[in-house]
């Protein structure tokens, strides 16, 4: 088969033998009216990096996702139909720590093909579009890897770099500079086929198929650091009517749109994220690929609100009589239009009613996933390989132990280094952006994200030693971004009220054993501080609501109207959890920055953490009561010396079985001391 | 004269009696004497949080809902996101978990980071839980390009 492309890109597509090529493939005779032949288009969308099925944070295989089962099921289609073209729909090349190693880390050389790219060539691959995503490490990287020349910022570059192997397309993003599409925006090939002439003999023929892509405008916001200045955007519609005409005249038989964005019925706007409700109504797409969504289409059982729209059929796979696919994510399903082609003696056309839209899924009906392609790891090894070595390189060394096993009884080994990454971040972010903000005290607020929920296994415990990438995802385990909220006094209290709901009512009068911990309350919403400067009690003797006590500042109480800047996630400062006054109306600091990554920054820079610098200091303590009886919860077994090297005297172990069959110990906690 | 609460209500009454809207169908906004109903869809969220914090405005937690209904209406998966928890609380109207449940889903349709954090919260089946906290990752890296930089300071 053969691409062709726009005249003016052909210098930057480096296949020159192309035409050789072609010389020898156009050989066929042409087909007679009648000849009938199938062709399966072949989706893949939003792979995400996800080369092969492995978690590289929790550094075990994950067989839900990768490219490794996609290739599975490629295999698989190509036994099922005579005549396949497989295309990709970009956020092909971001999205794992494999793809950070290749872009930020160690960056593929000019002469290298990245890791992904390796394996969709040896997929067969014919072509790809462009995602959102794909930009995020920049117009240069996204230039080399691709094999482009990107005329955006003083001259392009002098040669071309390794690219994946086979056509990218993309009509509606074009060079600030030149005003020129900076990918070329389609391409057309020629595709042989085995096709069923008039008389039912097989013969064999070309099919010329037009490849046109697009991506999401909204690339300009998201990645506007990389591209303000240096690329526009066009709407889908203005570029496909200026393009369609165009592949038509030059023989496109058979229009495949790649698109990267969903479906969305709002009014059009050249700039709205998913304009394909409306790409799906310019004349002369045959077959529309989307993606960016995540989500799969057709599926007749879809709620989604893109997929329940007039004209869309979400069981056939139509948008406006349009045959369209949405593959999902991670390589989890291929999505596969099976297009009914008959020739009337002057070329090829696609007869819609015998048109089948499907995707199939990794997934199999009895839960299991299909095999994995070993040659898909076999050609990635040493990128997969040097990607576990840089997540568990280290980046600085603890010396004690890191656990949750008694985070709700006080000790802060967990979380006292979330609060201070946070508060020096803060801190600083001030101290360069908001001077109003100057002198205003700075708190944090962390939980213990893992305390058993899932299982006497399910908690932070990371061992004293080095300290990971790796490791840091086991000390913030959400996928947060850094935010930090204004509040009052009265504000601080409430959110530390609402905070220890984690506990019960305890009677101090009753002489039976009392569970401390409300199971209905959740630990990552025990938000606590560990500021040497803040200090409260709660009193877990009086009902929710009532239990903060001796709130100070400084020694000093603290009054209702008292400013806090008050460092915590998005999730926390948007409203997650539902903690009073907390919606997104509090937030003044909207980090771009991870949660996670600033807590590996911290210990970076801190390089060694100590229990008496980043492990032990505590803002509260329970208000001291006596009780008649012992007041309960449950662990993990076998802990309790983690409770003494982190100075809870208070702390004992009752029963190594709780006796409840989930393997958890039973532990008291004295709440005179 | 009637309150805009009664008067909102009988409309949604009507409604319901019309066949307009099934029980199990979330709430109807827009009602035109309600509040907010023809602010866009950030004013209405603005205001919606307002009456509810009583910031600069007198607390009221029936308005807050129809202000953030307004703003959802508007697809502002925020306002959805908040409304989850009002009505998971039956904070301003009848406490529905089905109806909060709802609104969480809306927001996570519409990529909104948070919702789709606390769908994993909520998830039971550890795969899927991990498989949403990936999905609010990548939601969040959208935001994250978007804002490289402080939110308006208040």
């Amino acid at each position: 088969m053969r691409p062709s492309m726009p005249s003016r890109f052909a210098p930057h597509f480096t296949l020159a033998l192309v035409s050789a090529l072609f010389a020898q493939s156009g050989a066929f005779a042409a087909p007679t009216a009648g000849t009938q032949a199938t062709l399966a288009i072949l989706e893949t969308t939003d792979i995400h990096s996800n080369v092969v099925g492995y978690d590289y944070f929790k550094l075990s295989s994950d067989a839900s996702l990768g490219l490794d089962r996609t290739a599975t099921l490629i295999a698989q289609a190509r036994k099922d139909f005579p005549n396949t073209l497989l295309f990709d729909n970009g956020d092909t090349i971001q999205g794992t720590a494999l793809a950070d190693y290749q872009a930020l880390v160690k960056p593929v050389k000019c002469d290298e093909q990245l890791g992904i790219y390796k394996v969709m060539q040896r997929l067969g691959y014919d072509g790809a579009g462009v995602g959102n995503h794909d930009f995020n490490y920049g117009l240069g990287f996204l230039a080399q890897v691709s094999g482009q020349r990107f005329d955006v910022d003083g001259k392009p570059t002098d040669r071309s770099c390794a690219g994946p192997g086979f056509p990218v397309v993309l009509a509606n993003v074009h060079g600030s500079k030149t005003g020129q599409p900076l990918f070329a925006p389609y391409a057309i090939i020629d595709k042989k086929v085995r096709a069923t002439g008039a008389d039912g003999k097989p013969v064999e023929a070309t099919v010329k198929v037009g490849i046109i892509g697009f991506t999401t405008p909204t690339i300009l916001a998201w990645d506007k650091r990389w591209l303000e200045g240096r690329i526009t955007t066009e709407g889908l519609v203005e570029s496909a009517k200026r393009y369609l005409p165009e592949m038509r005249a030059k023989g496109a038989e058979v229009v495949v749109a790649i698109s990267h964005g969903g479906l969305d019925a709002s009014p059009y706007s050249p700039t709205m994220e998913n304009g394909n409700y409306y790409l799906a109504q310019v004349p002369g797409i045959d077959a529309l690929l989307l993606g960016h969504s995540h989500v799969l289409f057709p599926n007749a059982a879809s709620t989604v609100p893109q997929f329940n729209l007039p004209n869309v059929d979400k069981a056939r796979g139509t948008v406006f009589g349009v045959p369209t696919v949405m593959a999902n994510l991670w390589g989890k399903n291929l999505g596969v239009i099976q297009l009914a082609l008959r020739h009337d003696g002057k070329g090829w056309t696609v007869d819609k009613g015998r048109t089948v839209v499907e995707t199939r899924s990794t997934q199999q009906v009895d839960k299991s996933y299909v095999a994995a392609d070993p040659q898909v790891m076999e050609l990635v090894r040493a990128e997969h390989e040097a990607t576990i070595r840089y997540v568990k390189t280290p980046v600085g060394r603890t010396d004690f132990r890191m656990s949750s096993y008694f985070a709700d009884v006080g000790d802060s080994s967990a979380i006292q280094v979330v609060n201070q990454a946070q508060t020096d971040y803060v801190r600083a972010y001030v101290a360069a952006n908001l001077p109003q903000y100057k002198g205003v005290p700075v708190l944090s607020m962390a939980a213990a994200f893992k305390s058993g929920n899932a299982g006497v296994g399910d908690y932070t415990d990371v061992l004293d030693g080095d300290l990971a990438l790796n490791n840091a995802a086991d000390l913030y385990l959400y996928p947060n971004a850094l935010y930090a909220v204004k509040m009052d006094g009265a504000g601080l209290k409430a959110w530390l009220e609402k905070a220890a709901g984690r506990f019960n009512t305890i009677d101090p009068s009753r002489a039976e054993p009392q569970e401390l911990i409300n199971p209905a309350f959740p630990s990552y919403n025990f938000d606590t501080v560990t500021s040497p400067r803040l200090s409260y009690e709660i009193d877990v003797t009086r009902a929710p609501g009532q239990r903060i006590r001796k709130l100070l500042l400084d020694g000093k109480p603290v009054a209702d109207g008292q400013a806090f800047l008050v460092a915590t996630n998005n999730y926390r400062a948007s409203g997650g959890g539902n903690f009073p006054g907390l919606d997104g109306s509090k937030t003044v600091v909207a980090s771009p920055d991870a949660s996670r990554d600033v807590l590996i920054e911290y210990i970076r820079k801190a390089k060694r953490l100590t229990r008496g610098a980043n492990g032990a200091q505590r803002s509260w303590h329970f208000a001291k009561v006596k009780t008649a009886g012992p007041v309960v919860f449950h662990a993990a077994p076998g802990k309790i010396a983690l409770a003494r090297a982190a100075g809870l005297s208070n702390v004992a172990v009752l029963r190594e079985d709780d006796g409840q069959g989930k393997g958890f110990a039973l532990y008291a906690v004295d709440l005179s001391q | 004269m009637m309150g805009w609460r009664r008067r909102a209500g009988l409309a949604l009454l009507l409604a319901l009696l019309a066949g307009g809207a099934s029980a199990g169908e979330l709430p109807a906004a827009g009602v035109p004497d309600q509040p907010c109903a023809r602010d866009d869809g950030p004013s209405a969220l603005r205001t919606g949080l307002a009456y509810r914090n009583g910031d600069g405005i007198g607390r009221d937690a029936a308005a807050a809902v129809a202000c953030l209904e307004r703003a959802a209406a508007q697809s502002v998966p925020q306002a959805m996101f908040i409304l989850s928890h009002m009505v998971e609380e039956g904070e301003g109207s009848a406490r529905d978990p089905a109806a909060a449940r709802r609104w969480l889903q809306r927001a996570a349709d519409l990529d909104y980071p948070e919702a789709l954090q606390e769908q994993a919260m909520l998830e039971a089946d550890p795969r899927r839980a991990a498989e949403l906290l990936r999905e609010a990752a990548h939601a969040l890296r959208h935001r994250a390009q978007e804002h490289a930089g402080p939110a308006q300071g208040r």
